[in-house]
């Protein structure tokens, strides 16, 4: 029982017009900025080795795109490092088990954090799997991160994660032997500077060799199912 | 015409307002606050023991001209905004003098992104405890929080594809 005049049928309400130009701005302004920043995956199927900037040679170019990348398996060294588990521990030390382990600082307030979260609900998906991997943050900001504020710092996340540190030199032994990097921006000026650092996890096979590495951003369940897949053999 | 405006507009908002999880915090914190066309939705600071902690929320405008945040200020720490960039596998932090907020929008900070540092914290940051923070804007406006504390929860954080900062 309307008054209203009848709308012609092709006459769309200028609200509406006017909303659905603005989603449509922001959906290409999405768009244009995730194109823009993705970094280069490669296309090709191909399987030639290429060398990343840290000089590992990644195995399988496809696989890339989940994260996940093979490296031509590399020994790694037996070099000791400060542990939150007590004394001195090596890489080479966790014989018989995977090791996924990152460089990072406790006074890092974002990136780790959610990494170690992204630990912690890997490892509740490896279920019993979890025992035969080992999850290591390696501190590269040894000035502040004793082993007692690693210990307490990785708690809040699991009782199983183990901290490593050392002196600067050592630390950039063993990041070297994966190709990582870190950087301290310690002016001597304040005791909150920030530090850079590789943000790849690396994977340590059971019989110490560098086998695998998790690009930024690899999803979780990518990550636990790589693990689950190697820990069944397959 | 008019009716059919009404609903447009009606289904958009029901759309558009957001759906808050379950409470597990006490109450007294603020889910969502509004300043004027600033809403501020869903802030927390992450559970620490530490010196340094993060903090996150859901910025946004219902104006027609940009804002931006430009100073965060809290009797728990001093707070700056930062943003995590990871480029060429290489994390880094940069501190934001000032955040844009832009207009009819919303900017959202959130682990691996944009973020609150908090920094010279005295005293281990509980879960289930609050942190009074008060924004600034550019425009202004001034908004007083009171910020739940949460352990990062079992929530993945990164997801391939999104926009992350690479």
């Amino acid at each position: 029982m309307s008054e209203q005049p009848a709308e012609p049928q092709n006459r769309a309400p200028l609200g509406a017009l006017i909303a659905f130009a603005l989603v449509a701005l922001l959906a290409i302004a999405v768009f244009v900025v995730v194109i823009l920043t993705r970094s280069s995956t490669p296309s090709t199927d191909s399987q030639t080795a290429v060398h990343s900037e840290g000089g590992a040679a990644i195995v399988d170019l496809a696989q890339q795109s989940t994260g996940v990348s093979d490296v031509e398996p590399v020994a790694i060294s037996a070099i000791p490092l400060r542990s939150t588990t007590g004394g001195e521990v090596s890489l080479t030390d966790f014989a018989g088990r995977y090791v996924v382990l990152y460089f990072g600082y406790t006074y890092c307030p974002d990136f780790c954090p959610t990494t170690l979260t992204d630990f912690r609900l890997a490892q509740r998906q490896l279920g019993a799997d979890a025992e035969r991997v080992t999850f290591i943050m390696i501190s590269v900001d040894p000035k502040r991160d004793t082993p007692e504020l690693l210990q307490t710092y990785l708690a809040r996340f699991d009782p199983t994660f183990i901290g490593l540190t050392g002196d600067v030199e050592t630390l950039k032994r063993v990041a070297d032997e994966f190709g990582a990097f870190f950087l301290s921006h310690d002016t001597g000026e304040s005791e909150f500077y920030m530090v850079d650092h590789t943000a790849t996890k690396f994977l340590v096979d059971p019989e110490g060799r560098w086998v695998a590495q998790y690009a930024y951003g690899t999803p979780v369940d990518v990550m636990a199912a790589d693990l689950k897949a190697r820990l069944s053999g397959s | 015409m008019r009716l059919f405006m009404l609903l447009t507009l009606g289904i958009l908002l029901t759309a558009c307002s957001p759906q808050p999880p379950t409470p597990t915090v006490a109450p007294t914190v603020d889910r969502m606050s509004a300043a004027g066309p600033l809403t501020i939705v869903e802030p927390w600071v992450r559970a620490a023991d530490g010196e340094m902690t993060a903090g996150y929320m859901m910025i946004t405008n219902s104006s027609d001209s940009d804002d931006a945040l430009v100073a965060v200020s809290s009797p728990t720490a001093t707070v700056e905004i930062h943003e995590t960039i990871v480029a060429n596998e290489i994390a880094r932090m940069q501190q934001i003098e000032a955040l844009v907020i832009p207009a009819q929008g919303m900017t959202e900070l959130k682990p691996g992104g944009a973020h609150l540092m908090l920094i010279g914290l005295t005293e281990p940051l509980a879960a289930g405890s609050t942190v009074e923070i008060t924004l600034t804007f550019e425009s202004g406006a001034e908004l007083a929080l009171t910020v739940p504390v949460r352990d990062a929860g079992m929530m993945p954080t990164m997801e391939m594809d999104m926009d992350h900062g690479g």
